[in-house]
């Protein structure tokens, strides 16, 4: 490949592109795939729970348990077809996640792909330690593992960019909408796919009555903590609206318990910018609809809305760093004719599974507006499944094979 | 010493102030849509007991939203932000009124530091452009302050070059009389000093006086701080009254000018609250936090109470010994941009809304 220059190139580190290239495919879940990432998970979990939580994270849902698990979900499904590697998946990676890119990377490394990634030029220290180690593993992997991964930063409108997107077999975007647009101007071959990930939005949804009955509510806090405080409140699975579920008078006297409960727990500490970025959002929303501020200062800026006046003009200016919008409904059959919009991501407090699945025409309803659905605490995690797409499915190819 | 435009002390300037911010924010919160959305999200409008009570819009508002109170065949003249170093700019509807207000009280808070004669003055900018429709804050404050000068003379060409020979015939006709240079800092050291500082020609205007403002970001990326710049100043140009001034387009009129002693200062116009943004409490003297910046002149847009993006710290009230009466203060600097927001890329900038 002929190539101009780039921001940088971080993997391969002897700069042979041409390897990575003409590399072979692997087999899905070939012993020296699932070796690589066994080993990358190991390290990260003995080395990051304290300085890089999100690593440790990563390296969490790749623990050896769970790939098996993987393994045997994506087997069982392959009794009478052959699956094979899909060929060069190439992704293009958000700034805001800066884990994400490996997430998907590793499902496509295990399912036997070559994986180029063009990640962010906002890199953080957290990411190029990831980097760093991610590139230590890989000088010590035989070359059917280390030729099959090439990281790089560029522009949008660079060389790599054209090329990979003209040589892949799928081409994955995560980001904004205008980023996505602007990067579907490269043309991909006519057999090739593309899966999107376009600007999302995710909220929480508690039973209030839960909350006054619930006893201890610490766990529930860290849930709700890990939830809003992972990743600067930016990605499109943090939640930005609470939706409360119950009368006026239950709901107000949840609100007070909960909040004196999670302010009594929460670090004031933040950036001066970040404080200042959301006045300036919240006023921005005020502009934008009808609501009524009721925190102004804080860790966590808080406003009430209507659950109809919740639109993607609102949320869109939503600027992470602890900010939510408060609604209310009365039942939890509501729900679905109020969201506006198609979100990902309810993570959930105060519910049990009947409360969702028992009657069919609410649960119809519900999944029209919701990709994913998790309990509080949980909205942040990784899952093969993302926005309604099964990851693995994609990055593999179904051979028809006889029945002899 | 009594400084017109700067007589308010404490007792009458927290009554006056307060009583014109009730009235300006009831104005705007009956002709600004978007004003009053604001308020009516804080509860609406109110009678407020104290200036720490009224709620400052954030500046970054002018740059997302048509923010004005008069109908837009009264807008007499729009003022944007130079936009050196942010792609939005901020957009300033001015009718006739407010932009008189704003050169009335320009014109009396710069005569407190520099007298009320006109003098032979030089503008280390470009001449303006002639499209009166759109002026940047940079014209605006050129054109105000040449109000003071007689034949004001500009000093670059329009590739910034300095005319060099004009400048130093200046200096030679006017060496023994009181003369008034105003710039941009940044301009002012790089296509002035510097240039004069690459050919080791240094002149002598020891009745100068050195108006100048503007951010101090692209100076302290060069590593000039207010120091080396007063001092550079002094080495090549001879100047020792040298004045900054904070300012805003968002504020444009109320100025606050540094004094001799080496501070800004809010005049009778203007008023200024530090706050610590976790608490939102004002802070003490000494003590750095935002700075919440009041002006009573503006009437065509809500101006009047602004949440600035940039950190100072107050010094002290009414006893400043230069003599002027209301606040002194020194600006810190500017907050850092915050990581964009969303699932985005520092590839495309926000959208914004019409």
């Amino acid at each position: 490949m002929q190539l101009d220059a780039i921001d940088r190139l971080f993997i391969p580190v002897s700069g042979d592109v041409d390897s990575f290239m003409g590399s072979s495919l692997a087999l899905p879940f070939e012993f020296s795939s699932v070796a690589f990432v066994d080993q990358l998970s190991s390290y990260l979990m003995a080395h990051c729970q304290t300085p890089y939580p999100d690593l440790y994270a990563l390296g969490f849902w790749f623990r050896n348990s769970h790939i098996k698990a993987l393994q045997d979900r994506v087997m069982a499904r392959s009794a009478e077809r052959g699956l094979y590697a899909k060929g060069l998946v190439f992704q293009i990676a958000p700034g805001n996640v800066d884990t994400l890119f490996l997430y998907s990377g590793l499902l496509a490394f295990l399912m036997g792909n070559r994986v180029a990634i063009r990640v962010s030029s906002r890199q953080s220290e957290q990411f190029l330690f990831l980097l760093d180690v991610l590139n230590q593993i890989l000088q010590t992997q035989p070359a059917e593992v280390q030729d099959r991964w090439l990281i790089f930063a560029c522009e949008h409108d660079s060389d790599w960019i054209q090329q990979l997107s003209r040589a892949c077999d799928i081409r994955v975007l995560w980001g904004a909408d205008e980023t996505i647009q602007a990067l579907r101007r490269h043309a991909l071959r006519p057999a090739a796919k593309e899966l999107s990930f376009a600007q999302r939005h995710s909220l929480t949804l508690i039973n209030a009555h839960y909350v006054l009955t619930a006893g201890d509510l610490n766990l529930a806090l860290k849930g709700f903590e890990t939830d809003i405080f992972s990743f600067s409140q930016q990605a499109c699975s943090s939640p930005k609206c609470l939706v409360w579920q119950g009368d006026e008078a239950t709901v107000t006297r949840a609100r007070e318990l909960f909040w004196q409960a999670a302010e009594a727990r929460m670090h004031a500490d933040q950036l001066p910018e970040e404080l200042m970025i959301k006045y300036e959002s919240m006023q921005e929303m005020a502009v934008q609809a009808p609501i009524s501020i009721t925190q102004m200062k804080g860790r966590v800026f808080r406003a009430d809305i209507g659950l109809k006046d919740l639109d993607a003009r609102i949320l869109d200016r939503h600027p992470g760093y602890g900010l939510l919008l408060e609604a209310r409904i009365s039942d939890l059959a509501e729900l679905p004719q109020c969201l506006q919009l198609h979100y990902q991501t309810l993570s959930y407090l105060g519910y049990a599974k009947t409360d969702f699945f028992s009657d069919p025409a609410f649960r119809h309803a519900l999944f029209q507006k919701l990709d994913r659905l998790v309990p509080l605490g949980k909205a942040n995690e990784f899952d093969e499944i993302w926005d309604g797409v099964d990851l693995l499915h994609e990055f593999c190819r179904v051979v028809r094979i006889p029945s002899f | 010493m009594i400084y017109h435009g700067f007589e308010l002390d404490a007792p009458r300037k927290s009554v006056d102030m307060l009583q014109q911010q009730q009235q300006l924010t009831e104005w705007h919160y009956h002709h600004c849509p978007a004003y009053r959305q604001i308020l009516d999200s804080l509860g609406g409008l109110k009678n407020y007991a104290s200036l720490e009570q009224l709620p400052p819009v954030a500046v970054g508002l002018f740059k997302t939203f048509e923010m004005r109170s008069i109908e837009a065949d009264k807008v007499f003249r729009v003022l944007t932000s130079s936009g050196t170093t942010s792609a939005k700019t901020s957009r300033i509807y001015l009718d006739k009124e407010t932009a008189q207000a704003q050169s009335r009280a320009l014109v009396k808070i710069l005569q407190s530091i520099i007298g009320k004669q006109r003098m032979p003055m030089l503008l280390v900018d470009t001449p303006l452009p002639s499209a009166a429709q759109a002026f940047t804050a940079r014209s605006a404050g050129a054109q105000g302050l040449s109000l003071f000068g007689r034949n004001p003379q500009y000093l670059l060409d329009e590739n910034m070059e300095l005319d060099i020979e004009g400048f130093l015939k200046f200096c030679e006709q006017h060496q023994h009389e009181q003369v008034l240079l105003f710039g941009f800092t940044f301009m002012v050291w790089l296509h002035l000093v510097q240039v004069l500082e690459q050919r080791s020609i240094s002149v002598s205007l020891p009745h100068a006086v050195l108006i100048h403002s503007g951010g101090w970001k692209k100076m302290l990326e060069q590593a000039v701080d207010q120091k080396a710049f007063k001092e550079g100043i002094k080495h090549w140009l001879g100047i020792t009254q040298v004045h900054d001034f904070y300012g805003m387009v968002e504020q444009t009129g109320s100025i606050y000018p540094e004094c001799q002693y080496g501070v800004l200062h809010c005049s009778d116009f203007s008023d200024i609250l530090i706050r610590d943004l976790a608490s939102w409490r004002v802070c003490q003297p000494g003590e750095a936090g935002l700075i919440q910046s009041f002006s009573s002149l503006p009437k065509s847009y809500p101006g009047h109470n602004l949440l600035t993006e940039d950190v100072g710290m107050l010094l002290g009230e009414d006893d400043c010994p230069c003599g002027r009466k209301g606040k002194y203060f020194k600006v810190l600097g500017r907050l850092p941009k915050t990581q964009q927001r969303g699932c985005s890329d520092t590839y495309q900038p926000r959208i914004m809304a019409p």
